[in-house]
């Protein structure tokens, strides 16, 4: 089992249209697939159209098992399930917190799910907290979407600095380039700035209305528009990714 | 791991699909796909060796699937094209090849039976849209069926997290059309079953109900029947030259059917045994020089791994010439089996085994049970005391006597396995087995060396190839000798454990002059 957690420390970068896309291309494929919805909104969720037990809380997540197990969800797809997400998850830093060995906390959690999927998507909540460090600890691959702009590159140095600090392996992390405008200049300029970089991936994600109207359609691209360019390209960047992964 | 709930029902007709259908739309938010055809391959060899090993194998588009009977997936599919996948050594590889490989060994796939189905899929949907629990109407065509009618069946999926949605269904359900398994296993069932078939229609193993008090004659037809029966279906792949067991399985049936006309004695007519014991001592060598070369050849992976790899290249074109002798010999054997002296022979002993009018000659035979006591004691007898003559300085030439005792001791205790109690008889066939296999092998390991140093005989000198070739043969020799030096020293155990105390009782207590059969 591979865990691929999609995070950024800033919101609004195209973190749930990547986990959520993808997530789709890797059950297309052949595999596996379930996807946690860890972020407090929910976003991941709406778009496969559930909703969540209401008894489900953020403690019931961290005993993991047959609490955790009950509460996924078959999606419409094959191959897809999804942990929905639980407006108690705002309390997830909290109830980590209270716990011993919190770090490591998450991993063991995941643990029973090995069996069952080939790849388990981590859709994370912006912000370097408590249970962003459990994701970093537990993930495979750490995939940043990231818009290239200035800004974006200020919060991703942050985060390179925190992995150094924090000993974690900095071979997991791996940046695709994400609502990219490619008549602006200055896009144009940070991807130049990065390109040939071992750890950005050379598959980017247009700034396209196709991935807008996910909200509206309320599937995954590639199911509803697959011969799009926004559908290709994720096809493109799972095949891209799926190939970093059997390099582990 | 949690298991995803299923129903399956069978249902009359499509009209009865499109009801349900109906129905559910009152009642349901319903998103009707639009249906879908996909042919479906099933692929076994001709002894069924996947089935019986709970794996089946089968084609979907352009992949290759391996799944259990229920149709869980165990490795993942390989993309193929072509027609029939043909042997596993043909196949990619890949975590299929490996799982299929240690099973089918030698075999080719063959196709064992291929429909169509036409699937509509039903989505219910609750009030965000979002698809609670599927049902499947399938409409399954077997291509080579006789009839035209489809097996019509719905199947209700439930969907992770919204088991209250698949009980509502499944009540509704169960009140229509009548229950049927939702496997893999089932789909195969189906589709043989449209053509009159079963799986495992087919199997080396040779097994045929006696009962005690059968008149001899009529117990002898009724074995040699059965084994005709196993040569008649074995022919068409040896013509076709699919693999090498048809050959071989056409051959035991052979040797069986001779140990039998040797061994049941007095009981066909003196003419008819005198006659048939030579027709068949003729099939057997018109068969055999086919056979030889598939041993060879078989053991083309097991003679590479005994070679270091500079020798390789000679063992390779020593291969090569099999090759082209054993296609020269398969041409005579097809033309001998093309040959009318063949077809009279199997069309004489066919009309010989179906006569029923004689059935007072029938009834001049003893009872099978009190005959089959006397075969198989005669039998264990002679093995038990050839093979206590045996020691460490005995000549080959006795050990590959007692091993042509052992197999004959094997044949009428698996032609009259079913006159005694069936656990005893498996242990007395486990038992013999092991003492058979060290005497085959030994036998095997004398065989190759001859045929080896006949070879090397042959071979012309002076080229590089020719000197190639005896280097590879030579160090071929040397290792076959000392491993068949080994395999006499373990001779000693192997025979010590079947002549042991408890088998001795064993055979006594089962077939001894006073014990009648049981039944």
């Amino acid at each position: 089992m591979a865990i691929i957690a999609v995070y950024n420390i800033k919101g609004g970068v195209g973190k749930t249209a990547t986990s959520v896309n993808l997530s789709y291309m890797s059950a297309a494929t052949g595999n596996n697939t379930l996807l946690c919805d860890l972020d407090p909104q929910g976003s991941s969720s709406y778009y496969f159209r559930v909703k969540s037990k209401k008894k489900f809380s953020a403690d019931h997540f961290l005993e993991g098992g047959n609490s955790l197990e009950r509460s996924i969800r078959g999606t419409d797809y094959e191959h897809l399930d999804i942990l929905p997400a639980d407006f108690s998850y705002r309390n997830l830093d909290i109830a980590l917190n209270h716990m011993k060995k919190s770090r490591k906390r998450l991993e063991r959690v995941l643990d029973p799910l090995t069996a069952e999927y080939r790849h388990v998507f981590l859709d994370c909540p912006p912000n370097i907290t408590l249970l962003s460090e459990n994701i970093f600890y537990a993930a495979d691959m750490i995939l940043i979407p990231f818009i290239p702009t200035t800004l974006s590159m200020l919060s991703f140095n942050k985060l390179l600095e925190f992995f150094k600090e924090s000993g974690i392996d900095r071979r997991k992390l791996f940046v695709v380039f994400s609502m990219v405008e490619q008549k602006k200049t200055i896009h144009q300029d940070m991807m130049q700035h990065f390109k040939g970089r071992k750890r950005i991936l050379n598959t980017f994600i247009p700034y396209v209305t196709d991935i807008e109207k996910m909200g509206i359609y309320r599937q995954p691209v590639p199911a509803y528009r697959p011969d799009s360019k926004a559908g290709q390209t994720y096809a493109e960047l799972w095949r891209e990714i799926g190939g970093k992964l059997q390099e582990f | 791991m949690k298991l995803l709930a299923q129903l399956s029902r069978q249902l009359p007709d499509p009209s009865a699909l499109q009801d349900l259908a109906d129905e559910l739309e009152k009642k349901y938010t319903v998103q009707d796909a639009p249906p879908l055809t996909a042919s479906l391959s099933f692929y076994d060899s001709f002894d069924w060796r996947l089935y019986s090993d709970g794996l089946l194998c089968f084609r979907q588009g352009d992949r290759l699937s391996l799944t259990d009977l229920i149709g869980r997936e165990l490795v993942p599919s390989l993309p193929i094209s072509g027609e029939a996948p043909g042997f596993c050594r043909h196949l990619p590889d890949s975590a299929l090849k490996r799982k299929l490989a240690p099973v089918l060994e030698m075999r080719t796939l063959l196709l064992q039976s291929s429909f169509s189905r036409t699937t509509r899929q039903l989505r219910i949907l609750n009030k965000d849209k979002k698809t609670v629990a599927m049902l499947v109407l399938s409409e399954l065509r077997v291509e080579t069926g006789e009839t035209d009618q489809p097996i019509c069946s719905v199947q209700l999926h439930e969907v992770r997290g919204y088991e209250k949605w698949f009980q509502r269904l499944e009540r509704a359900l169960e009140e229509i059309g009548t229950p049927l398994p939702c496997t893999r296993e089932q789909d195969l069932k189906t589709a043989l079953a449209a053509k009159g078939c079963t799986p495992r229609d087919y199997s080396s193993k040779f097994s045929v109900p006696l009962k005690s008090d059968m008149a001899a004659l009529t117990a002898a037809k009724t074995i040699y029947r059965d084994l005709l029966g196993t040569m008649r279906k074995n022919e068409q792949g040896i013509l076709d030259d699919l693999d090498s067991e048809f050959l071989h399985d056409f051959r035991v049936a052979i040797r069986r059917t001779r140990s039998g006309l040797d061994m049941i004695k007095k009981v066909l007519e003196p003419k008819i045994s005198v006659r048939f014991k030579e027709e068949f001592r003729f099939l057997g060598k018109i068969t055999g020089p086919v056979r030889d070369l598939d041993v060879y050849l078989l053991m083309e992976e097991d003679y590479k791994a005994r070679l270091p790899d500079h020798l390789q290249k000679g063992l390779c074109y020593f291969f090569e010439d099999l090759a082209e002798q054993r296609e020269t010999e398969q041409e005579k054997l097809v033309q001998a089996l093309q040959s009318l002296q063949y077809k009279t022979i199997i069309k004489d002993w066919k009309k010989y085994l179906r006569q029923k009018k004689k059935t007072e000659v029938a009834k001049k035979t003893p009872a099978i049970g009190i005959m089959a006591n006397k075969i198989i004691r005669k039998r264990f007898e002679r093995v038990l005391c050839d093979g206590r003559a045996i020691d460490a300085d005995t000549p080959d030439e006795s050990l590959h006597r007692l091993r042509i005792q052992g197999k004959k001791l094997r044949y009428c205790l698996e032609f009259f396995s079913s006159l005694y109690p069936a656990k005893e008889m498996k242990l007395l066939i486990k038992q013999l087995k092991a003492l058979q296999n060290n005497l085959g092998l030994f036998n095997d390991l004398s065989v190759q060396q001859d045929m080896l140093n006949n070879y090397l005989a042959g071979l012309k000198p002076g080229s590089g190839k020719a000197k190639k070739m005896g280097a590879a043969i030579g160090g071929l020799l040397t290792n076959l000798y000392h491993e068949q030096q080994q395999v006499r020293t373990e001779f000693e155990a192997a025979f010590r454990c079947f002549s042991s105390q408890e088998n001795i009782s064993l055979y006594e207590k089962l077939f001894s002059s006073e014990q009648k059969p049981s039944q």
